[in-house]
């Protein structure tokens, strides 16, 4: 479990993270949430161990990353600019990795260098953006880390890899109980992937919570009634209402028990309940909080 | 969280030798490059080199049937082995700095810092990576080359053993110097952010201070009117202590040689291990996010900014002053610097005034600084007498014309030396005792205020041995009185009076064969010849004593002695012509001639080696400082009596003159004819060096009419017509010295003459 608490860090004048808490359980999937700058990646690299910060403790299972040996030998942290060695290739990187991480699997990296079909024999400066993605993040999983932080990794990666390395991540965590963090400023990139969801802006948490959590109290109905259902809906506690000729489209709070309740009440020529996607459930809860979510993600 | 941390690290290791390996490995072109350097200007060398000597050896075997001596060829060896050191040790510091640069790369861009810092490795580890890697690459290089260089050295049948030394002291002292420079590029690495900068930081760190330094002597000059800023600016001595730059150069010159360089190299050792603390120190609480910028620590490079600055400013206002618009270039080295600093610190051109009242305020405090200086105000350095655990005084007195140097040593002489000094600083201040003007021209049209008057060198050394010079020209001779006393009490070398010698074969010359240069000159003339070297000859000569053969005795006697009344000379033996002999002069140019004569004589004579064995002069190689003597001796037309009274018509008047009191004493008509044999009987060189008695005395002659008599003619004494069998070219003269000019000032200083006492 990596531990959170009370996190600032600063740049001179510039407050990138303003008292961060939360914690991340281990083999689950944490997705972190923000705009530019609203300090993702800044606290991805306190959660590496890389930067120190001003005040606040990072654990991971309550040992402290910071200078710590035993506790990065777990963690693997895939910047969103990634380092290569100088005119290294893949299998140089492999050695490099080899030397520093105990850990390093000769077979995975193998299976996912034949996966994503990149040359080992060829210098990683010469791949694409998108193939040097693949690189960092094939290198990072055959470290097999307990604890793998992702800093906008999907960015730049085609949606075909893109799902393959969403798939990789997941039976990862599924298997060997990987913990990964994974940040973006796009929701999409977390759709179905994350078990949490934390967002920052301007350096602090606005909403930390279990995905399920938040899917058990907001719902999307679909529903046409004979009678004006204004009644009803007064009933329901309704975040959002689209009407498309006598179809209604409502995003409500509630479990779906009650919503089903108050909708039957009512007596509609069709109703259903249908999945909300993350950015709904998003909207939702910002705008639960009094943020205008439009201008918080995308 | 601290309490854990440190735990955790307590726990982590120093450094996964895995890690510190991989990192060494890595580093393979940095080594490719420092062999490719070593073998260029190491390996080279021996390369080069061993061929001409093995060629130089059969030559002389071959041609000149001449053997070098085992000694002869490791001569030329130490030689080869001496500058391949020195050129290690050079190549030893710029690898440091280069390996210091390209190891610490990791950290000097932000992206490459945050992959490196979130890998498995504590900052000890990289640090010690850092470390071990660039000595390894060097270590590795320089062995190579090592061992090339004895390779070499052996195919050449040259691998002598007493040569091993040389190769092994050099790799230590290369190894040594290594450190001490890859400790200031660490240093430097871990305060700058990116490559560019840290290679400007570490030449900022090793040239900062002696810029300062030269800066601060350069204002200094414009108010200290005593101290010898010039000589302090250059003093190697005191820019070895302000950088290891310039140790690595005393260590390596030949300056080293008159002291021990141990107490350089133990302060490096020091300084080195203070930076790679500093240096750790600085790196555990370098932010990573501050990676590209120029300086990681905010605040240094302000300060660095200032350190620059001003003595821009300085070097600007030098070079201004030249089109005479000092200020000007103060003011526009300031700006101009200012501006450029900004520029990189920020890396943005638009930020090259910030923080301008910094700048107001600097520039302020310079020009005020400056003024200051410039104007002499409070006259503080003038004040300053330095404290000392040794002074050397110099006196010169009458010009250059006579000179005492002396070096104090005694704690309670030394605060009479400080104690003078400051009184005599006080009466410059208020305007007494020192010329406004001071012009040798003015001097010879006023003899008396150039008897009063001395210049004094005088160096303060301090407890930590900083030589700090001062020179105050046109010193008012009683001021200096006190220094005379000093001086004449820690007088230890008594010179022998001028004595007189009536029968100048039996004239001892001392044979100081002159060192190296003497040894140079006569290689090649013994290489042509083949006989012994330089060194044996020189052995052989050393105490020699020459002995005029009895012919030359009988002839000099009958004919010379008469004039020669006196004529002790030290001799130094030297190759040129001038440099054996030490002129001396008594009562006039006439009395020159004498010791010149004697030694003209003695070319063709005979000497007594230092076994007490007389060997007979074969030819000139044996006396080869005689090459360009082909005359012989002089035979003066005037007895000595004749000389003296036709000098005694030309002189108007003697003044025997006080110069501490200015009591005057004046001798006219008679009187002169009477004293000038006791004036002639006192030896201007051995007075003036403030052996005797009475050092406040000069004589001056006022010479009546034109001139003196000075047409103490001669004629060269035809050798050849008395010596047939000695072969010499040369041709009987008679001429003229040259004529004293109209007002002669001649001063004998030191001993008052009989007459006077």
């Amino acid at each position: 479990m990596i531990s959170i608490n009370g996190v600032r860090k600063s740049f001179d004048d510039v407050e990138a993270l303003a008292g961060v808490t939360t914690t991340v359980a281990d083999g689950s999937i944490f997705g972190l949430i923000g705009s530019n700058g609203s300090g993702k990646s800044t606290l991805l690299r306190i959660l590496s161990g890389i930067y120190k910060p001003d005040a606040g403790v990072v654990e991971y299972n309550g040992e402290p990353v910071y200078e710590n040996y035993a506790v990065k030998q777990r963690v693997v942290y895939l910047s969103d600019e990634q380092y290569f060695l100088p005119h290294a290739t893949l299998d140089e990187m492999r050695s490099f990795y080899r030397s520093v991480y105990d850990t390093f699997d000769d077979d995975m990296y193998m299976k996912m260098t034949n996966m994503f079909g990149l040359n080992r024999g060829r210098k990683i400066n010469t791949f694409s953006k998108g193939m040097q993605k693949q690189s960092s993040l094939l290198l990072g999983l055959s470290v097999r880390p307990k604890y793998l932080l992702c800093d906008e990794t999907f960015d730049g990666i085609d949606p075909v890899m893109r799902q393959l390395v969403r798939r990789i991540i997941a039976e990862d965590v599924a298997e060997n109980g990987l913990t990964a963090i994974i940040s973006t400023h796009n929701l999409r990139e977390l759709e179905d992937l994350t078990d949490h969801i934390c967002l920052l802006h301007r350096g602090k948490i606005l909403i930390d919570r279990e995905l399920d959590d938040m899917k058990m109290t907001v719902h999307k109905v679909q529903a046409v009634f004979e009678k004006d259902p204004a009644e009803t809906f007064s009933a329901l506690d309704v975040i959002s209402h689209e009407t498309h000729g006598k179809l209604h489209i409502l995003i409500c709070r509630g479990s779906e028990e009650e919503i089903g309740n108050a909708l039957l009440a009512a007596s509609p020529v069709y109703s259903e309940i249908i999945p909300l996607t993350l950015e709904e459930i998003f909207i939702s809860e910002m705008e639960g909080i009094g943020y205008d979510a439009k201008n918080i993600i995308r | 969280m601290t309490r854990k941390t440190s735990s955790a690290k307590a726990r982590s290791p120093l450094v996964t030798p895995r890690y510190m390996f991989g990192t060494a490995k890595r580093g393979w072109p940095c080594l490719v490059l420092f062999l490719i350097l070593f073998i260029l200007f190491y390996t080279l060398i021996p390369v080069l080199s061993l061929p001409r000597l093995r060629l130089s050896i059969l030559n002389d075997a071959g041609y000149q049937s001449t053997l070098w001596t085992h000694e002869d060829i490791l001569n030329s060896l130490t030689d080869i082995a001496s500058a391949m050191m020195t050129t290690y040790v050079v190549l030893s510091a710029a690898s440091a700095i280069f390996a210091g640069v390209y190891f610490m790369q990791f950290m000097q861009n932000r992206t490459s810092a945050g992959f490196y810092h979130s890998l498995p490795e504590r900052r000890s580890g990289h640090f010690i990576s850092v470390i071990f890697s660039s000595f390894a690459v060097y270590f590795i290089a320089s062995v190579v080359n090592l061992l090339l260089s004895l390779l070499i050295f052996a195919c050449h049948g040259f691998l002598y053993f007493e040569l091993l030394p040389i190769f092994f002291s050099g790799l230590g002292y290369g190894i040594f110097y290594f450190i001490v420079f890859l400790s200031v590029a660490m240093l430097a690495g871990v305060i700058s952010g990116n490559r560019v900068i840290h290679t400007i930081m570490t030449g900022f760190i090793l040239f900062a201070l002696p810029v300062v330094y030269v800066s601060a002597m350069l204002l200094l000059r414009h108010g200290v009117q005593y101290l010898e800023t010039t000589e302090l600016m250059g003093s190697i001595k005191v820019l070895s202590l302000l950088s290891p730059f310039f140790r690595v150069i005393y260590v390596l010159s030949p300056l080293s040689s008159n002291g021990s360089v141990w107490p350089m190299i133990i302060f490096d050792a020091v300084m080195s291990a203070a930076f790679f603390a500093l240096a750790y120190f600085a790196y555990s609480k370098r932010k990573i996010e501050r990676s590209g910028n120029p300086i990681i620590f905010a605040p240094l490079g302000e300060i660095i900014k200032y350190v620059i600055i001003g003595p821009t400013a300085v070097l600007f206002s030098e070079f201004f002053d030249l089109f005479g618009s000092g200020m000007l270039g103060f003011a526009a080295g300031l700006i101009l610097s200012y501006m450029l600093c900004n520029t990189v610190l920020n890396r943005s051109a638009k930020a090259m005034f910030s923080h301008w009242r910094g700048m107001l305020i600097y520039s302020a405090s310079m020009i005020a600084l400056s003024l200051v200086l410039s104007l002499g105000c409070f006259g503080i350095f003038d004040y300053a007498v330095p404290v000392a655990g040794k002074i050397s005084i110099e006196l010169y007195t009458n010009g250059v014309n006579s000179s005492q140097e002396i070096v104090i040593s005694d704690r309670d002489d030394i605060e009479k030396v400080r104690d003078t000094m400051k009184d005599l600083t006080n009466a410059f201040r208020s305007g007494n005792g020192m010329l406004d003007h001071y012009s040798s021209f003015d001097f010879m049209n006023d003899p008396e205020s150039y008897a009063r008057y001395a210049t004094l060198s005088i160096t303060y050394t301090s407890p930590f041995g900083i030589e700090i010079p001062y020179t105050y020209n046109s010193v008012a001779y009683e001021l200096t009185a006190p220094l005379i006393d000093i001086m004449l009490e820690n007088q230890t070398n008594d010179v022998l009076p001028g004595s007189n010698n009536p029968y100048f074969f039996d004239i001892n010359m001392d044979m100081k064969l002159a060192g190296a240069h003497f040894v140079d000159n006569l290689s090649q003339y013994f290489e042509e010849n083949g006989e012994e070297n330089a060194e044996q000859y020189r052995d052989r000569m050393t105490d020699a004593r020459i002995v005029l053969s009895d012919s030359i005795k009988n002839t000099a006697k009958n004919e010379i002695m008469p004039h020669a009344t006196k004529g002790y000379q030290n001799f130094t033996v030297g190759y040129a012509s001038l440099n054996y002999r030490s002129s001396s002069a008594t009562g006039g140019d006439y009395w020159n001639y004498v010791p010149i004569t004697v030694s003209d004589l003695s070319a063709i004579g005979s000497y007594i080696d230092k076994n007490g064995l007389t060997q007979p002069v074969i030819d000139s190689t044996d006396l080869p400082m005689f090459f360009n003597y082909n005359e012989c001796g002089f035979i003066f037309k005037l007895s000595e009596d004749e000389y003296f009274d036709s000098l005694a018509k030309t002189i108007e008047r003697i003044v025997v003159y006080n110069r501490k009191t200015g009591e005057k004493t004046s001798y006219t008509g008679d009187e002169i004819r009477a004293i000038l044999p006791s004036l002639a009987a006192v030896d201007r060189n051995d007075i003036s060096t403030f052996t005797k008695t009475d050092p406040d005395y000069n004589i001056l002659i006022e010479a009546r009419g034109a001139s003196l008599y000075t047409d103490y003619d001669y004629e060269k004494y035809e050798m050849s017509e008395a010596y047939p069998d000695v072969d010499v070219d040369m041709y009987p003269d008679t001429y003229e010295t040259n004529e004293i000019k109209t007002y002669i000032t001649w001063f004998l200083e030191g001993q008052a003459p009989d007459f006077v006492r």
